[in-house]
């Protein structure tokens, strides 16, 4: 089975640098996903170049099928020396996950990477060899759906020392953390960006090192069939509204008139559901195989609102996300946690019920807001299509 | 009701005056533990109301102690009795005893049964004890009252006599009284009539005797507060506030730490920097309810400074210390303070990180433990006030039924999309026309739902 990799990543610049002296390359090819983390000597631009490097070259070379030897001696005749300390030096995690799951971890001297399965760190059989003087720790190892593969620079290890913590929050306290926060749920963005909080809230808001963590999570694929609008012709509706049945996967409807359609062409009865009111959004309404179906223009807008403000990890988005239960946080919920991408097949028919000079409601604004969400998704991590009708 | 406890000092009483003083209250301490003990044969296990009690002592009770002369005291035995009868049956406890005398000591070595070390101890340390004398009233005909001479010197007069023993014919004596500044403050406030004079009791400490006396001064109008002041238990220091602004914004946060007394005093201090806290910042007080439910702050291995006893009784001195400053103060429940996120308001167990940390499992806030306590506790009044209204629905075939439980209301509403906003209308006119007969806890439901963003307010629960 062909797996989908979520992967995210983030960094906190240490308190009063402009650039941050740790990088995260990603890389995806051929299915196969590559990860590197690199976190350079220092801080600041040194650092960052430092950091930069490594990461490109770590990536370009192991992604191409190099040695770890022959990327350990490359780096060490290309990085820029220190003047300071006359070495040239970056720490580095490097993650290769196949789309069967089986993953080569490359380790050198950044904390330990967190495998979580279930809620609880796997430990992992390590070996440890050196080469030109270097320990490297290397791990095979195959995740299996819903596995988790986390992965941070020291800034993470050393959050809160002098500060919150005397001794900052070492490593067995933060696999602690990560096994306390686990829900199944979860997405690789939000336990990066949890992580990423928390660690900013030790440090008191003022970073004493770069902070970077790198999350993968390993999920089944599942692409959501998103209708949007009746097709221009009406000639098309049969065939959309059989592509959709037929469709495996995820299957959302989104608009009255759209889910009108379905209805008639698949004979089932279309029901509105009142068991969640809401001043904002309008009811859903429920027809039989498919998943969800929504309201139009105002929907896919609040929708839209909720995906930006999970975008931009704002506090209480999590709130928002999952403890509502409307039309747009029920769309919003499955195109995050329960997708891994999604096919929008919009209709450009014009809604006559929109003709009203009162609901200055526009084709445009439904096909900028369906862009924007495909946009939203697609910096989330997600493979998104847009077809039109 | 604020009260102050005044000790003034019965300035040099003479050997026979204190002989007098001493036979009253080794007469009044005797005659308590024989009617403890006569009344418990009319007590059963439910407790008794106030009319039956006062049924049980009537005329006919007091005949047991005739031979001691308690007749002054009889409403102060009376009040006295019914006040220890309270606490033993709240705490259902063993039955009490303030006296023992020489036959308990008797029946007791001479039974054949084991003797427990604790009823021992008991027996021995009770053993011709002593209980303040008290006097139930400040009236010049009976039990006691204070005056003052024309030199300015004060005199206590105390009832302590019945008819056939009373001295020249009196049945009271007068004691000169040791009035230091202190004193001086409460007799004054007496003079002007700021505060009432209430019960006294004597006491012997040493070589000396007291007058405890009770005053009774008139809260002060409660002024309107413009902040809240959350005090939570330490974990490092004695006790933790956080004030919070009313829309919830936390202003400021520290700690409050005694170390240099102990007992009742530190207590008394802590209580006082609480109410100078509060004055300053013009703050209502929110204490945690820790008799009802725990704080769960204590945890294996660690020592907490002020255990929940002394917290009570902190919260005690508080709650009457800031009715006399005219200060607002709430008790609110101390379940899940320290384990509740104060900026994403998530609780769990899990949020608590070593002994004394805090993460958020949910948005990765972190802090000190007993800050969040007290943070939390400041923000409570606000949480209420916030917290949505349940209305349960039920859709039926063409219509929709709406029920608001507090208000007793329910109404039907045709099944349509705006049926909620039909019911907002409809209940609105409601309250609008009953507010009036509702009862307290009904309207502060009813004033939240008036206004133009009742919906907002209100949680929709279907129910299927």
């Amino acid at each position: 089975m062909n797996l989908y990799i979520e992967t995210s990543w983030g960094s906190v610049n240490k308190y009063g640098e402009e650039l941050c002296g740790d990088k995260v390359e990603i890389l995806k090819k051929d299915g196969d996903t590559f990860i590197v983390l690199a976190d350079g000597l220092g801080s600041g631009v040194k650092a960052n170049i430092l950091a930069s490097l490594t990461s490109k070259i770590a990536i370009t070379m192991l992604s191409e099928g190099a040695s770890v030897q022959d990327v350990i001696e490359t780096m060490a005749s290309t990085l820029p020396v220190c003047k300071e300390r006359q070495i040239a030096y970056s720490t580095f995690s490097f993650i290769h996950i196949k789309d069967n799951g089986e993953t080569h971890l490359v380790e050198f001297d950044n904390p330990d990477t967190v495998i979580l399965r279930d809620g609880k760190a796997l430990p992992l059989p390590r070996e440890e060899y050196v080469v030109n003087g270097k320990k490297i720790r290397e791990t095979h190892i195959t995740l299996k759906p819903n596995d988790f593969c986390i992965t941070f620079s020291d800034g993470v290890v050393h959050a809160g020392v002098g500060k919150l913590l005397n001794l900052g929050w070492e490593h067995k306290n933060v696999v602690e953390y990560i096994e306390k926060s686990y829900r199944k749920e979860s997405t690789a963005f939000y336990l990066q960006n949890l992580l990423l909080q928390a660690c900013k809230s030790l440090y008191m808001d003022a970073p004493g090192d770069d902070t970077t963590v790198a999350i993968c999570k390993i999920r089944t694929p599942d692409i959501a069939y998103v209708m949007v609008g009746p097709p221009l012709s009406s000639d098309d509706d049969e065939r959309i509204v059989n592509e959709l049945i037929n469709f495996n996967g995820t299957k959302i409807v989104c608009g009255g008139t759209t889910s009108q359609i379905v209805s008639r062409i698949s004979r089932r009865e279309l029901q509105i559901m009142l068991n969640y009111i809401s001043p904002d959004v309008p009811p859903i309404g429920r027809i039989e195989g498919i998943d969800l179906v929504t309201e139009g223009v105002i929907t896919l807008g609040k929708c839209y609102d909720i995906l930006k403000r999970y975008e931009s990890g704002s506090i209480g988005r999590d709130n928002m996300l999952n403890s509502k239960k409307d039309g747009a946080s029920q769309l919003a919920q499955m195109l995050i946690n329960k997708c891994t991408g999604a096919k929008f097949v919009i209709g450009r028919a014009i809604n006559p019920a929109h003709q009203n000079p009162d609901l200055p409601i526009s084709l445009n604004l439904k096909l900028r807001l369906v862009s924007d969400i495909a946009e939203c998704l697609k910096r989330l991590g997600k493979t998104v299509e847009i077809e039109f009708y | 009701m604020p009260y102050k406890t005044m000790q003034i000092k019965l300035l040099n009483p003479s050997k026979s005056k204190k002989a007098l003083l001493e036979d009253a209250i080794w007469r009044y301490s005797t005659a308590f533990e024989i009617l403890l003990r006569e009344i418990k044969k009319f007590l059963t296990d439910t407790p008794p109301s106030k009319t039956e009690l006062l049924k049980l002592m009537d005329k006919n009770f007091f005949k047991c102690v005739s031979n001691l002369g308690v007749e002054p005291f009889k409403d102060a035995l009376k009040l006295d009795l019914a006040r220890l009868l309270a606490v033993y049956f709240s705490k259902k406890s063993s039955y009490p005893v303030t006296r023992t005398f020489d036959e308990d000591i008797e029946v007791l070595l001479k039974s054949e049964e084991k003797i427990s070390k604790l009823k021992l101890n008991t027996v021995f340390e009770k053993y011709e004890k002593k209980r303040p004398l008290l006097f139930c009233r400040f009236d010049e005909k009976r039990d006691y009252s204070i005056f003052k001479s024309e030199k300015g010197t004060y005199f206590a007069k105390l009832y302590l006599f019945n008819r056939n023993n009373a001295q020249n014919s009196k049945r009271y004596a007068v004691f000169p009284l040791h009035a230091a500044e202190w004193n001086k403050k409460f007799l004054s406030d007496m003079e002007s009539g700021i505060c009432t004079p209430k019960s006294a009791e004597l006491v012997r400490k040493g070589d000396d005797f007291y007058l405890n006396v009770r005053f009774w001064y008139p809260a002060p109008l409660k002024q309107p507060f413009s902040a809240y002041i959350g005090i939570s238990r330490g974990i490092n220091s004695d006790l933790c506030y956080a004030i919070s602004s009313k829309n919830g914004e936390i202003a400021s946060k520290g700690c409050i730490n005694i170390s240099s007394i102990y007992g009742l005093n530190k207590l008394h201090s802590l209580s006082n920097e609480i109410i100078k806290l509060a004055k300053e910042n013009n703050a209502c007080i929110i204490m945690e309810n820790l008799s009802t439910s725990s704080d769960g702050l204590k945890m294996k291995g660690i020592k907490l400074p002020l255990s929940v006893g002394d917290y009570n009784k902190t919260a005690f001195f508080v709650s009457y210390k800031a009715e006399l400053a005219g200060l607002e103060v709430a008790f609110v429940s101390a379940n899940s303070i320290f384990y509740r996120c104060t900026r994403c308001g998530n609780f769990k167990r899990a949020n608590r990180f070593l002994k004394d940390k805090f993460i958020c499992t949910m948005c990765g806030h972190s802090d000190n433990l007993e800050e969040i306590g007290s943070s939390n506790l400041a923000k409570t009044l606000i949480t209420y006030k916030n917290n949505k209204i349940p209305v349960y629905y039920k859709t039926e075939e063409n219509s929709i039924i709406f029920r608001l439980d507090i208000l007793d209301y329910e109404v039907v509403c045709a099944k349509s999309l705006s049926a909620a906003n039909e019911f907002c209308e409809r209940l609105q006119k409601h309250i609008a026309l009953n507010i009036g007969n509702f009862s307290k806890h009904q309207q502060f439901t009813a004033k939240k739902l008036l206004g133009e963003n009742a919906f907002s307010k209100i949680n929709f629960i279907e129910i299927k």
